[in-house]
């Protein structure tokens, strides 16, 4: 049923031009999240992760001097082919949340303002007093305490995980079925994370909302993911259920990641796995996934 | 209210930076030789009568004593009289201040009107032919200085190809509008002359857009790098993942946190354009307070000279207010004191 499948990239490759030389990001990478599913991309830094979910968005492929080659399709949208559909989607079919949401909300603009601009982009139609009680509504969602202070704030008025917050409230507020979360809240402290992440849950679960997952650690989608993508230099090495992967990690780079994981989440900061040659092995897909019209094993 | 605080802080430096300027060109004045009772009275006077008009002015005491009178007069808003017109200075110079005010303002207008649009368009476009184009503008407005363009926008549009005026404010058979502030442009409007408007506004062009120039491209320069660095902000990708609309991103979400850093050097560009207007005046016959202010310099007219910088001086600061209170309007963070701006 490809109807189920709001994200769908297959063999995608992605190079930068630099001069005459053409660096090369993305060596064909495939993968798919179904409608309500909360998947998860998990590589190092550097390892392909963002530009992965820029490409989803439409927004890379604008770029200067990007090549890509590949299928990236959203919600049946073609996002390198279609970009005035992509474009059209952004906001309402697909929308983002980012790792330092301080930074992502326009100093200038108090946070009403902001969000009335987002549920016109969706494609509503409301006056601003409409608008202002819906914004009310979805901050009161996030268990913002006091929305209406909220909306007449600006962002540096509010701690990192009261507009973390925030960006989740406008992220859902279009009902869109696919989410894109560039390692969410990073930026912030541990706790301020782990309660940003089971809001996030919370209400993913709670509108249906499909996720994919972007992290640098590993033991952080455990207990939010369906399923994981572990990427490796622009390659998926390893694909399965996230108990699967947890209960037996197959890839050398993947047990590499594991390895380090707890010392991910004491220092926040990405810890690389020392190189080997055998994290270049062949991707391994765990038993009942793999990509939708393929032989699964 | 901390806009509030701001503006009374600013205020009293304001002040005090008058009273330094009011005391350093009221020493210049007088430390450059030549004896201003003399120049005024011409070369077949009497001793008796200079000495008679030097004593009148106190001109004969010590410097200290001399701004100790004049400090007395300034509280009564008496800049003191000039030697050579016999009037006050202030009524001196509200005759004249008008006409450079009205070019000074129309040029600024133009600066904002066109470089903002220009830089704008400039960022969305980078590295295309409208950006090349604008760039090479801007870069040939800034290192051009106003009197230059002055004389080429004169010698081209209205000596080889006459399609503006030469010079003035307005043609000899046409009367000045009723003056009630001097602007001819609003005095002629309140009097329901809409023809005298016109050719006021004629007339404003080469002088302004000469004044305005390198203020155009100046702030064009700086829109569009102010607008590039912005692009390059995560809030940016965020209007953009979210949907936003480009034009509305370039005109509202891009625009408002590019304009901070340009405001400031608006306002000082702005400041620099009175400067300027001296010699724009003089190429096109502008009897404003350039023709004055060199009147009574040659002159040696020492209440004049003091009183003409002070104006001028409290222009500057209080372009620089202006400024100051726009820039914590946009700037949320200034406007609710939540510590000094980052830009
Ligand atoms: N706009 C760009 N131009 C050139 N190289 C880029 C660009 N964006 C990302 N890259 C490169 O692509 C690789 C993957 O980047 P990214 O997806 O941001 O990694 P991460 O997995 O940490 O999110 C990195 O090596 C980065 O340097
Ligand atoms: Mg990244």
């Amino acid at each position: 049923m490809p109807d189920d499948i709001v994200l769908r990239i297959a063999d995608l490759r992605l190079g930068f031009r630099r001069g005459r030389h053409i660096a090369e990001v993305l060596h064909g990478i495939s993968l798919h999240v179904r409608r309500g599913e909360k998947v998860a991309l998990v590589g190092e830094s550097g390892s392909g992760k963002s530009v992965t979910a820029r490409l989803a968005l439409g927004r890379l492929q604008q770029e200067k001097g990007t090549i890509v080659s590949g299928a990236v399709e959203v919600a049946g949208i073609e996002a390198t082919r279609e970009p005035a559909r992509i474009a059209a989607a952004r906001g309402r079919l697909v929308s983002m949340i980012f790792q330092d949401p301080t930074s992502a909300l326009n100093p200038v603009f108090r946070i009403g303002e902001v969000f009335e601009e987002v549920l016109r982009a969706g494609g509503q139609r409301l006056t601003r007093q409409a608008a202002r009680e819906r914004a009310a509504k979805a901050l009161a969602e996030v268990h913002i305490p006091d929305p209406e202070r909220c909306l007449d704030s600006y962002p540096f008025q509010l701690s990192g995980g009261m507009n973390q917050r925030v960006m989740i409230a406008m992220a859902l507020a279009n009902e869109p079925a696919l989410l894109l979360a560039d390692e969410p809240g990073t930026a912030l402290d541990v706790t301020v994370q782990a309660q940003t992440l089971r809001l996030m849950d919370e209400m993913t679960e709670r509108h249906g909302t499909a996720v994919l997952f972007i992290s640098h650690n590993l033991s952080v989608v455990r207990e939010f993911a369906d399923r994981v993508y572990v990427i490796y230099r622009g390659h998926i090495v390893e694909h399965g259920r996230t108990a699967q992967i947890f209960a037996e990690p197959r890839h050398p780079y993947t047990r590499a990641l594991m390895q380090a994981a707890p010392k991910l989440v004491a220092a926040g900061l990405p810890d690389l796995p020392e190189t080997s040659p055998a994290f270049r092995d062949p991707l391994v897909v765990h038993e009942g996934c793999g990509e939708p019209g393929e032989v699964t094993a | 209210m901390p806009i509030l605080r701001l503006l009374l802080r600013r205020l009293g430096v304001s002040v005090l930076v008058l009273f330094g300027v009011s005391l350093l060109i009221f020493c210049v004045a007088r430390v450059v030789p030549g004896d201003p009772a003399r120049i005024a009275l011409g070369p077949n006077a009497t001793q008796e009568q200079v000495d008679a008009l030097r004593a009148e002015r106190h001109l004969d005491e010590p410097i200290a004593v001399q701004y100790l009178y004049f400090l007395r007069d300034l509280a009564h808003g008496d800049l003191g009289t000039s030697l050579y017109t016999k009037r006050p200075v202030t009524t001196d110079i509200a005759s004249y201040l008008p006409a450079t005010l009205e070019l000074v303002l129309v040029a600024g207008l133009m600066m904002i009107v066109l470089g903002i649009p220009l830089g704008i368009l400039s960022a969305r476009f980078k590295g295309r032919w409208m950006d090349h184009l604008a760039r090479l503008l801007a870069v040939t407005t800034v290192c051009t200085p106003a009197f230059v363009w002055a004389v080429i926008l004169q010698l081209l549009l209205a000596y080889l190809w006459p399609v503006f005026p030469l010079e003035g404010r307005l043609p000899t058979d046409v009367a000045p509008p009723p003056g009630i502030t001097g602007f001819y442009l609003i005095d002629s409007l309140l009097a329901g002359e809409p023809r005298t408007f016109a050719v006021t506004a004629y007339h404003l062009v080469l002088p302004s857009l000469a004044l305005a120039l390198s203020g155009i491209g100046q702030t064009a320069r700086l829109t569009r790098s102010s607008m590039i660095e912005t692009y390059r902000r995560p809030y940016i990708e965020m209007s953009r993942a979210y949907g936003f609309a480009e034009r509305r991103i370039a005109r509202r979400y891009a625009f408002r946190p590019a304009l901070i850093p340009t405001l400031t050097i608006l306002g000082l560009d702005f400041a620099a354009m009175l400067a300027n207007a001296f010699l724009v005046e003089r190429v096109f016959g502008w009897s404003g307070l350039s023709r004055y202010g060199v009147e009574v310099i040659l002159r040696k007219d020492l209440d004049a000279i003091v009183g003409t910088v002070m104006v001028i001086a409290g222009m500057f600061l209080l372009t620089n207010l202006i400024v100051d209170v726009l820039v914590s309007v946009i700037n949320p963070r200034i406007r609710l004191g939540e510590g000094r701006a980052k830009a």
